[in-house]
């Protein structure tokens, strides 16, 4: 379960990186 | 409402204000790197903390850097805590010998902690060591609030900046914020609440013998711990005679001090402020109630110093007020109102000197409404979450209240750094809207705001409402969800409504009724709280970045003052539409039916 839980953390927070890349390349267009 | 009563609001509210202008320039001064001879004092601790940590506190970052910064960093804490919580009974400091804490618990309580949220599932003296409260949970209590008050201070330096790509150095910010400002205000505060009586030790808990033994009957289980029961099919009882009792003790007071400080409301005992050791007395309860808002209502006025205005910080802080002491006289008033219900019944719920009269269910009798109603408001006000009465008991007004002031985006107070960063998105907003109105051009402290910051503000705004509703609507689908209910009908669904909002808006608070620490709901809530963390502060930075690298318009006739009482009319009439739309079905669903029923209307 350690794993598991862990795991879902590591994807919060790629996918809260992604969040980032995505509003800069955004703010990078306007 | 009693005179007694509002003489108490008044006296909370004055000193709040008192206090929000001097510790409000002291925060100023401290983000502007300008250190008095005290404060001196602790620079070689900050410029050994950078050589230790390989940091240069002269390097900018851009809003990217920034916000990768406060990832690591958090993801560093929440990790920490995890690893802290399964391993405690490997680990010192655990004088109870208390198992590890499941993994879906320790999930749920490591992002509790990191986001500031500290919602708690688990019972603080049956879960954890006191190596996991303090080394996990207090220091998450310092560098969650320390990471709010970081973004904060980066979109001010982006209102302050002209074509600039960076916003300051996020290492440098957490570290002020932590070693100049939270550290010394929980320090003193700690030390009036150990003279105050609440508990501060590292002995383990405390079996003493009872003034007065007790007996009562206790069912008999079988072999297969099942209750025996007789041939009428009655229980089998026998008598128990009670005549000592554990006290739970441990280092409560450095935890209760900065969980008030940093509003984070993680209490150290399972009933948090109103167990007697963490809220013994009345001028403890008003001190931890004071801390409350204390530092987002000074960060206001910081926020005004740093524009170079402070009529805009005074502009804010005027908008929180007044929603505050609004939803105040509200909930005070349905709680001394009380239940027409036990009225028919003949129960007297009239205030007297000999009673406190009123609704009374749910709450310590030390603190009485008033000390309760104010306590509910300020918690839910500022996303702190502390509780020193279970709202879960309160009439259904008294409780909608709490919940639509978590509902409106912890905004009101909100939590340190976070809620002034939100209330500065919705001011963003309320200027575009009235832009939109009367054809002015939308700017806001010398700064256009264009499509990309209302993409921004617009997530901001979204997110929290998304995750409360949709994870009250699968909690409430999902057998797993219905499970933990215990009130059904429209209560059962305050209940679930309560916990997603409290978990969507990072305030940390529980109704209670629900019982929450299950897989399921450690998981859905451990989701809402996360998500409603980052991915409002991460549009905030991308805010701040935008304004930094924009040039500052000078003020002009078509620039809508802000500092006014008509913008202040504007933002709260903006904080409550969306609020309203948004969540106003929800509500009609639960405390709504709730009070029509308390009402005989059916």
């Amino acid at each position: 379960m350690d794993f598991a839980y862990l795991s879902l953390i590591f994807i919060f927070f790629i996918v809260s990186i992604l969040l980032v890349l995505g509003c800069d390349v955004l703010g990078e267009k306007q | 409402m009693t005179g007694n009563a509002l003489i108490q609001i008044a006296v909370y509210v004055f000193a709040l204000l008192l206090l929000a202008k001097p510790l409000g320039s002291y925060m100023a001064r401290i983000y502007e790197g300008k250190f008095g001879a005290a404060t001196r004092l602790l620079t070689p601790i900050e410029n050994l903390i950078y050589r230790v940590s390989g940091v240069d506190p002269a390097q900018g970052m851009r809003w990217t850097q920034y916000a990768l910064a406060m990832l690591a960093f958090n993801l560093l804490g929440l990790l920490a805590v995890y690893a802290l919580q399964r391993l405690q009974l490997l680990l010192p400091l655990n004088p109870q010998g208390l198992p590890a804490v499941t993994p879906d618990s320790a999930f749920n309580t490591a992002i509790s902690f990191a986001t500031n949220t500290n919602w708690q599932g688990y019972s603080g003296e049956a879960t954890m060591s006191y190596l996991t409260q303090m080394l996990g949970l207090t220091v998450q209590n310092f560098v969650s609030a320390a990471s709010g008050m970081a973004v904060l201070v980066a979109l001010i330096r982006g209102f302050n900046q002209k074509n600039a790509a960076t916003l300051g150095n996020f290492w440098v910010d957490m570290t002020r914020s932590t070693l100049y400002i939270l550290l010394p205000l929980s320090f003193i505060l700690a030390l009036v609440l150990v003279g105050q009586g609440v508990v501060q030790t590292f002995k383990p808990y405390q079996t003493v013998p009872l003034v007065e033994s007790y007996t009562y009957d206790q069912a008999k289980l079988g072999d297969d711990g099942q209750p025996l029961k007789d041939a009428h099919g009655d229980p089998v009882t026998e008598k128990q005679t009670v005549t000592e009792q554990t006290i739970a003790v441990g280092p409560a007071a450095s935890q209760v001090a900065i969980k008030q400080l940093g509003t984070n409301g993680g209490g150290f005992f399972n009933v948090n402020s109103a167990h007697p050791l963490e809220n013994p007395t009345p001028l403890s309860n008003f001190l931890e109630l004071l801390s409350i808002l204390l530092i987002p209502a000074a960060l206001c006025y910081t926020f005004g110093v740093m524009v170079g205005d402070t009529r805009q910080g005074w502009a804010i802080l005027s908008a929180m007020t007044i929603v505050l002491v609004a939803a105040i006289l509200i909930t005070l008033s349905a709680e001394q109102s009380g239940n027409p219900l036990l009225a028919e019944l003949g129960v007297d719920q009239i205030n007297s000197p000999l009673q406190a009269g009123g609704n009374m269910e749910g709450k310590e009798t030390r603190f009485g409404i008033t000390n309760s109603s104010l306590w509910s408001v300020a918690t839910t006000a500022a996303s702190n979450g502390s509780v020193n009465a279970m709202h879960d008991s309160f009439t259904p007004i008294g409780g909608l209240v709490p919940m639509v002031m978590m509902q409106l985006g912890e905004v009101i107070f909100g939590g340190v750094g976070s809620g002034l960063y939100g209330m500065i998105v919705f001011a963003m907003v309320a200027v575009f809207v009235a832009g939109l109105m009367i054809g002015r051009t939308p700017e806001y402290l010398g700064k256009k705001i264009e499509a990309y910051e209302m993409k921004m503000a617009a997530i901001v705004i979204l997110i929290p409402p998304l995750i409360v509703l949709v994870g009250t609507a699968v909690a409430v689908i999902a057998a797993a969800g219905k499970a933990s209910v215990f009130n059904p009908g429209a209560h059962g669904f305050s209940e679930i409504l309560y916990a997603f909002s409290s978990a969507g808006n990072n305030n940390g608070s529980a109704f209670g009724g629900l019982s929450a620490n299950v897989p399921f709901y450690n998981a859905m809530l451990g989701i809402a709280m996360f998500f409603s963390r980052y991915w409002l502060a991460i549009p905030v930075l991308a805010i701040a970045g935008s304004f930094a690298a924009k040039k500052t318009v000078p003020v002009g006739v078509g620039t809508l003052p802000t500092h006014t009482p008509l913008f202040v009319v504007l933002l709260i009439g903006t904080v409550l539409l969306v609020g309203a739309l948004t969540f106003v079905p929800a509500l009609a669903l639960g405390p709504v039916i709730d009070h029509l029923h308390m009402l005989g209307l059916h």
